[in-house]
């Protein structure tokens, strides 16, 4: 096991560097460049031609990345062109929102989806499992922007109930966190939702097919003891490999959720940098967000393990 | 018979009932010290340096920190704010500007005449005006404590109105940290003005906090300047790039204002009795920008023939929509900019003309070049006048690729002569003629004209105070515009910000907001 692990770990070397080089790349590739955004609309061209300089933006490509990649090789990720700060200093202050919005979505989905999935699969094609289904559509239909505006008009315009947009950090106070989470987290979990709830009743109604379910209930078990002892754990493998993939997807709707909930995260973080060009946070923002995929991916890999005895490393 | 500590506890009650219902009959409207002020804006500034930038997002938070030796009145015509007065001598080419006593820095120091050169000189270098002033500045020298000299190499009459210009400011800050900032943006946010920068946490608030310090001028001039209160303990400036979620937020009172929403929210923000609606009128206006160094709209007359194909209530009308929201004006300045203000051209303006548009294509030898014209989507109005514009040009038979980019693309394009012929843009208020953007010949159209320089080099020489020369002189100057056409205007546009009339109270419309003379209640 230790072997596997430390194996995966080393793995990661070369696709952080493939990442790394790739944004690079692309990222300079694309046209605009953060001294014209800082200057403005009305900024003459010597302006901008100073600034550049400044920036060290004027630089050939070859010298940016190579300078680049010599920092990374010591762990510095560079520093932020508009915010003053290192860019593992931005990561760490905005990783907070997204780790408590992620945390929060991820867990509404869980509560949420795997109880309503293995309901689901035991009542299938009943009423119940027809209204399962068609939420489940809507789940994974409805874009999370859309979901958030409309949970904005209803329970905090209307209803009053929640904050509009913007970050509590929990430091002051559980309750206020809570509440300007709720609503971004509820908006985020409704497509993980129903991707798990599905996976879920799938991968229960395939286990509740299998023969020693049958020997289970000819052994004479009730209904909840079938589902929670047998049906359940082996229906949670591959159930497992979706909730592992939708951590990193959640990743990629915080992006959206955080804009549109004005919170300070990861994912506004990068939107900002992206419109900005502040190249170094957009790299080092990426390379973390890889980083995470993988790690995540690992875990879920062991988790295999620990929950079924016939995998081994 | 009561107890005297009864009596006593009846006295407090009776007094604390009085005061209670004091305070409840208080005149409404009375200004009242507290509170946080929480501003929705619709994009966070890159810097807060407002010598560095000329973007909005900058100068709106920055003018509550920073203040410069003049400034823009109510009017939009420059009063002193730091200088007490000045003195011009006789042959026009030396200023004499006296600074008002015991003013501080938010640090604590005084201001003194070398932390105003060294400002003055950093502006010089860093903003298109300072530079374009500073063309004309022989020296600028310490008198005294409280005095300074500014010597001219020869008579430049707009001097005092560009050092009042809110565009890249000529804000005075300390030495130190001119001379430690150099011309990189400046991280050390030390100003004069009513309000202390506090933090700023990125992608979620800046915080500015009352100056308890800060010496107010007495006049009621309004603007910029003039007497300045700060009543809010704190103003909070949030970054909310949907406009949707900023109406929101102000309709449930988390946000006092909300600035810039698209005009098309405006019926949906009339239908709420809590909001109060600020239309801007002297916000910005549109015009689509040629590239005068290659390509076909090096000769004017195509440049003419894109005009006569443009029908501005179209356009207008898609990139704005409502109507209380915009104005077809042929005026390079705004009406309520009084003597700046022109209607020469008026007759070219707004008068579409196919056949016109045709012939002066054929006279040009226009023969199908393709015309790249650039837009942004990152502003609904102007990918909206984009897709208007590309097919009336199309129409008098321009053969036009329309390209659209987010912002930082097309300002970087821009910048290149060889990728585009026109792009389009707003122009927020200039307020003197040489300050004008694209007048400058390294702005990116590349402008250069002998006749509209030496029109320019006429207005710097009139004395500000002959209202006749200068009406003529600036006739000459719009004619001029729309004979050579270097950017074709489209029409004014304004603003709509939006504020919670039960919470933000004394708010004032300007062509930014302003939160001194401001006040909350909640």
């Amino acid at each position: 096991m230790a072997g596997y692990i430390a194996g995966r770990l080393a793995a990661l070397v070369p696709v952080l560097l493939v990442v790394g080089v790739t944004v690079f790349l692309l990222l300079h590739l694309i046209p605009g460049d953060p001294a014209s955004v800082i200057l403005g609309p009305d900024a003459s061209e010597t302006q901008i031609i100073q600034l550049q300089h400044a920036l060290g933006l004027d630089r050939p490509l070859f010298v940016q990345l190579v300078l680049w990649f010599d920092r990374l090789l010591h762990g510095d990720l560079g520093t932020s062109i508009f915010l003053r700060q290192t860019v593992v200093q931005a990561i760490w202050q905005h990783l907070g929102p997204t780790a408590s919005l992620t945390g929060l979505a991820e867990a509404l989905a869980l509560a949420t989806a795997i109880p309503s999935g293995v309901l689901a699969a035991w009542k299938r094609n009943s009423r119940f499992d027809q209204a399962f289904m068609l939420v489940v559509l809507l789940g994974v239909s409805i874009p999370s922007f859309w979901a958030g505006l409309n949970l904005i008009a209803v329970f905090a315009v209307a209803a009053r109930l929640f904050p509009v947009a913007g970050y509590v950090a929990p430091s002051h106070g559980v309750e206020p966190w809570l509440r300007s989470l709720v609503l971004p987290a509820v908006a985020l979990a409704f497509t993980q939702a129903g991707l798990i709830a599905r996976m879920a009743r799938d991968a229960t109604i395939e286990v509740l097919d299998e023969d020693y379910i049958r020997t289970a209930r000819s052994k004479g078990l009730g209904e909840g003891l079938v589902l929670a002892k047998h049906a359940f754990r082996n229906a949670l493998i591959p159930t497992l490999t979706v909730i592992g993939t939708s951590l990193a997807t959640l990743l990629g709707g915080a992006v959206v959720v955080e804009t549109v909930f004005v919170l300070p995260g990861i994912g506004n973080l990068v939107v900002q940098s992206i419109s900005r060009r502040d190249y170094p946070v957009i790299e080092g923002v990426v390379l973390f967000v890889a980083l995470v995929y993988v790690l995540v991916n690992l875990l879920v890999d062991l988790l295999y393990a620990a929950i079924d005895p016939r995998i081994r490393y | 018979m009561r107890s005297p500590l009864m009596a006593r506890v009846l006295a407090a009650a009776v007094v604390l009932s009085l005061a209670w219902a004091v305070q409840g009959l208080a005149a409404p409207g009375e200004p009242q010290a507290g509170g946080v002020i929480h501003v929705a804006t619709n994009a966070e500034p890159g810097t807060l340096d407002w010598q560095s930038s000329t973007a909005t997002a900058t100068r709106l938070v920055a003018w509550h920190v920073f203040e410069g030796l003049f400034a823009l009145d109510r009017n939009y015509e420059v009063k002193p704010l730091l200088a007490e007065r000045y003195w011009l001598s006789p042959d026009e080419l030396r200023y004499t500007i006296r600074l008002r006593p015991r003013i501080k820095f938010q640090n604590g120091k005084p201001v003194t005449p070398e932390d105003v050169i060294a400002s003055l000189e950093r502006w010089g270098k860093l903003s298109s005006g300072g530079r374009e002033t500073f063309k004309f500045i022989k020296q600028v020298k310490k008198v005294d404590e409280v005095t300074i000299e500014i010597d001219l190499v020869r008579v430049f009459t707009p001097l005092i109105t560009n050092l009042g210009d809110p565009k890249q400011a000529a804000v005075i800050m300390p030495r130190s940290v001119v001379e430690s900032s150099g011309l990189q943006p400046s991280g050390e946010l030390i100003g004069t003005g009513p309000y202390i920068f506090k933090r700023w946490t990125p992608g979620q608030e800046i915080v500015l906090a009352r100056n308890p310090a800060y010496a107010s001028r007495s006049e009621d001039w309004g603007g910029l300047t003039g007497r300045k209160v700060a009543y809010a303990d704190e103003i909070d400036f949030f970054p909310v790039t949907d406009p949707q979620v900023r109406l929101a937020g102000v309709s449930t009172g988390q946000y006092d204002l909300a600035l810039e929403l698209p005009q098309d929210l405006y019926t949906n923000v009339k239908a709420n009795s809590h909001l109060a609606v600020d239309i801007v009128g002297v916000f910005s206006w549109t015009g689509a920008v040629f590239n005068k160094a290659r390509g076909p709209f090096t000769d004017e007359r195509l440049r003419q023939a894109a005009l006569y194909a443009m029908k501005p209530v179209d356009l207008m009308t898609a990139a704005i929509g409502p109507q209380e929201f915009w104005r077809l004006s042929p005026g390079l300045f705004f009406p309520e900019q009084g003597g700046l203000y022109s209607t020469a051209g008026s007759e070219i303006y707004n008068h579409q003309n196919l056949a016109k548009a045709r012939a002066l294509m054929k006279e040009a030898g226009y023969h199908g070049q393709t015309i790249v014209l650039m837009s942004t989507k990152d502003s609904s109005w102007n990918n909206n006048a984009a897709q208007v514009l590309a097919p009336e040009l199309q129409a008098v038979g321009f053969n036009v690729d329309s390209q659209v980019y987010d912002w930082p693309t097309l300002l970087s394009r821009r910048t290149k002569q060889d990728l585009w012929d026109i792009f389009l843009t707003g122009f927020s208020p200039s307020i003197d003629p040489t300050a004008v953007i694209f007048f400058g010949s390294t702005w990116p159209g590349w402008y250069q004209s002998a006749a509209m320089d030496e029109l320019l080099s006429q207005w710097a020489k009139t004395p500000v105070t002959d209202s006749g020369a200068r009406k003529t002189l600036m006739d000459k100057i719009q004619v001029l515009f729309y004979k050579e056409v270097p950017v074709a205007k489209i029409g004014d546009y304004f603003g709509l910000e939006v504020y919670n009339n039960q919470h933000l109270h004394g708010y004032t419309s300007y062509f930014d907001v302003r939160f001194w003379n401001t006040w909350v209640t909640r």
